[in-house]
């Protein structure tokens, strides 16, 4: 599915992402954990496109293609969605017309017929049932006025609707309450299927006892620096990240040498 | 006490400025005075001070640009254009180069009459709020053929909106054209009207208008406008309005495109308890001028006005808001918000905005500000994140912007035509991006 392979990156002349190399197959969940700082959202930002990172080597294959040649509306239509950690508002534009115009993005490229409004409604409906969405958040402009928990549920409901073939999640767990990180982890593990694989970034092991992950990664100062099964994720909760040898002073020191 | 300048030696004036003057100077003494004074004094001023240059603050950054160095003539006299109104049901009146063509029945309790027609009692009213602020204004006061008044009695809830539809023409020669409005509200009366402004042809005009609208106790006014002129089109508008106690005024001013757009709207609260609400949208196109002037006095207690206005304004295009409330002496319990917000659309896009408050009355409450962006990146990638690509992106962040503004247009075959309009363009090219979008 996705293959990365030795990725460097850099933001305003600093190397943030020093090599990292990470191989998904299908309907595989792999977590990234890891301090602050330690480029978890800069690998996201690159993956996904976002302008400001340069990519100064390695590489990115998604199902074949050269991820990083795409813009990242051409990512998103061939599968890769990104949910967002801080999901943008979007004032005068109806959450309804924006998801339409994204599934019908998607659904052209697949060679598949666009939904009409009524279509759409229909579907945007029962998507917005199973994860629990107030269905008047769907007809109000994108994430204006949404509760931080509203708005992380908004991305999963985006993601139902997209149905990607890779879903990277930028800590959406982040700024929930336990009721709230329970919904959005229970609509994450109903789009599991073995076609479809995701990437969660976090900082917490909490999330991954809602999510389970087949592979757990520790990235410290752009590299990752011990991969495991979910038992890693178990001893970094007990132990911290001292117990895989990122150290309080991991970070500083990395900077320096 | 103010200087009177001395008289624009004629060499110094420009082609445009003798143009119009030896033309308004040769028809001023045939021209009907329907009771107003204004006339010569409006010529008086016009020959002392010429057309607004750029060294009047109010004009300092809305030049009229190169056709000033062009001889402007009259259009070609009788010219008569079939224009549908939005509505089929509306008061409708067609005014072509500036003259009103023929005059529609009105409901019982409105009158519509040619100024040229109409007796002193309505004819003296013409001037009495604006008629030589600036050399344009007095050069329509000098200069109109014939306008219209439009009278409405006190307690008339008029059921059909007044449609007014502006048309300048221009085939060959470069062609100037005034129209004069002085619109007469009883007491407890309601009245919607639509100015539409459009033009045909190819060769440069320019149109010189004035409204003047009287909204009596109690009563209100809705008032909305659309520009939609051609690219060598120009026009310098003037609307005046004064209101009497407990009136209300609701101003729709939409500019959707017009080489030169000046609009200059001024709104006394002369009575108490008056509320203005005054919205605006415009959009300078590129290599296109759009200029609004919006002037409101309080002048009595208890007044509220929300002015709200934004821009879009295109690579290469430019656009001006320069917006005054007057909070006078004695208007206590004032409620005045003013609110200019621009869209800036490439990195030659201008915009210059001045917002500003004069308060000369205790308790009140008063705010404004102004902004100047661009489109906001992160919003962009959030749209781009989802499979829309950026060009598509952009127009929707664009009409997003502009449609919160459109939405509030009180009448609604106007907010039909402006939504199909600006968001149509849009609309087609989602069907066109998606289809793109196979290809890739």
């Amino acid at each position: 599915m996705l293959k990365i392979d030795n990725l460097q990156a850099k933001v305003f002349e600093r190397p943030i992402l020093k090599g990292i190399s990470l191989n998904i197959g299908p309907g595989e969940v792999h977590a990234i954990m890891g301090p602050n700082g330690s480029g978890k959202s800069t690998l996201a930002g690159v993956l996904s496109g976002r302008p400001g990172y340069e990519v100064t080597g390695g590489s990115a294959t998604f199902v074949g293609e050269d991820l990083l040649a795409l813009t990242p509306e051409e990512r998103a239509r061939r599968g890769l969605f990104l949910g967002f950690q801080y999901p943008v508002e979007l004032p005068g534009v109806s959450n309804l017309y924006f998801l339409k115009a994204a599934v019908n993005a998607v659904r052209r490229h697949r060679g598949e017929d666009e939904l009409d409004a009524m279509d759409f409604l229909v579907l945007a409906r029962e998507k917005a049932k199973l994860l629990g969405l107030d269905e008047g958040l769907v007809q109000r402009a994108v994430n204006v006025g949404f509760s931080g928990g509203e708005k992380k549920r908004n991305e999963i409901f985006q993601m139902a609707l997209l149905e990607p073939k890779l879903a990277i999640l930028d800590e959406i767990d982040s700024g929930l309450d336990i009721d709230a990180l329970r919904v959005v982890s229970e609509g994450v593990n109903r789009l599991r299927s073995p076609e479809r694989s995701v990437l969660l970034i976090t900082h917490y092991q909490r999330l991954l006892d809602y999510i389970k992950p087949d592979h757990v990664h520790v990235l410290a100062a752009g590299q990752i620096v011990r991969s495991g099964g979910p038992d890693l994720a178990e001893l970094l909760e007990k132990d911290g990240y001292a117990a895989v040898g990122v150290g309080e002073n991991y970070q500083a020191a990395q900077v320096l040498a | 006490m103010t200087t009177m300048p001395s008289a624009i030696p004629p060499q110094r004036r420009s082609k445009l400025e003798a143009s119009l003057l030896s033309a308004i100077a040769e028809r001023v003494g045939a021209l009907s005075t329907n009771g107003s004074p204004w006339r010569e004094p409006a010529l008086h001023f016009l020959q002392q001070n010429g057309l607004p240059a750029r060294t009047e603050e109010a004009f300092r950054f809305s030049p009229i640009g190169a056709v000033s160095e062009q001889v402007f003539v009259a259009p070609t006299e009788g010219l008569v254009l079939q224009v549908a109104p939005l509505e089929r049901a509306a008061i409708s009146l067609v005014f072509v180069n500036g003259i009103p063509q023929a005059l529609p029945v009105t409901p019982k309790g409105v009158v519509i009459v040619r100024l040229s027609e109409a007796g002193a009692a309505v004819g003296s009213k013409v001037g009495s709020l604006i008629h030589q602020q600036d050399g344009w204004v007095a050069a329509n006061t000098a200069g109109y053929a014939d306008g219209i008044a439009v009278v409405v009695d006190d307690a008339t809830e008029v059921a059909q909106a007044l449609e007014m539809t502006f048309v300048q023409t221009a085939e060959s020669a470069a062609t100037y054209s005034a129209s004069r409005v002085v619109i007469l509200v009883g007491h407890g009366s309601k009245l919607s009207v639509v100015e539409r402004h459009l033009s045909v042809g190819d060769a440069k005009s320019l149109s010189n208008q004035v409204v003047e609208c009287f909204v009596g106790a109690g009563s209100t006014v809705n008032h909305s406008r659309w520009t939609e002129l051609g690219d060598e089109a120009h026009q310098v508008a003037a609307t005046a309005v004064s209101l009497s106690d407990g009136a209300s005024y609701y101003s729709f001013a939409l500019n959707h495109r017009g080489k030169y757009v000046r609009h200059d709207l001024q709104v006394r609260l002369k009575g108490r308890h008056a509320s203005a609400t005054l919205d605006g949208l415009y959009y300078g196109r590129t290599g296109q001028l759009v200029d609004n002037h919006v002037r409101v006095w309080h002048e009595a207690p208890e007044g509220s006005t929300k002015e709200c206005y934004r821009g879009v304004v295109e690579n290469q295009g430019k656009g001006v808001f320069d917006g005054i409330i007057y909070v006078c002496k004695g208007a206590m319990k004032t409620d005045a918000r003013q609110e200019n917000r621009n869209l800036l659309l490439g990195p030659e896009a201008v915009v210059y905005t001045k917002p500003h408050l004069e308060i000369d009355a205790d308790d009140v409450a008063c705010s404004h500000g102004a902004t100047v962006g661009q489109l906001d990146e992160n919003q962009l990638f959030y749209l781009q994140a989802r499979g829309i690509d950026a060009a598509l992106g952009r127009e929707l962040l664009t009409w997003a912007f502009a449609k919160e503004i459109v939405e509030r247009c009180p009448y609604a075959p106007l907010r039909a035509l402006a939504t199909a309009k600006l968001e149509g363009k849009l609309r087609d090219e989602v069907a066109a991006t998606l289809t793109e979008g196979l290809s890739v």
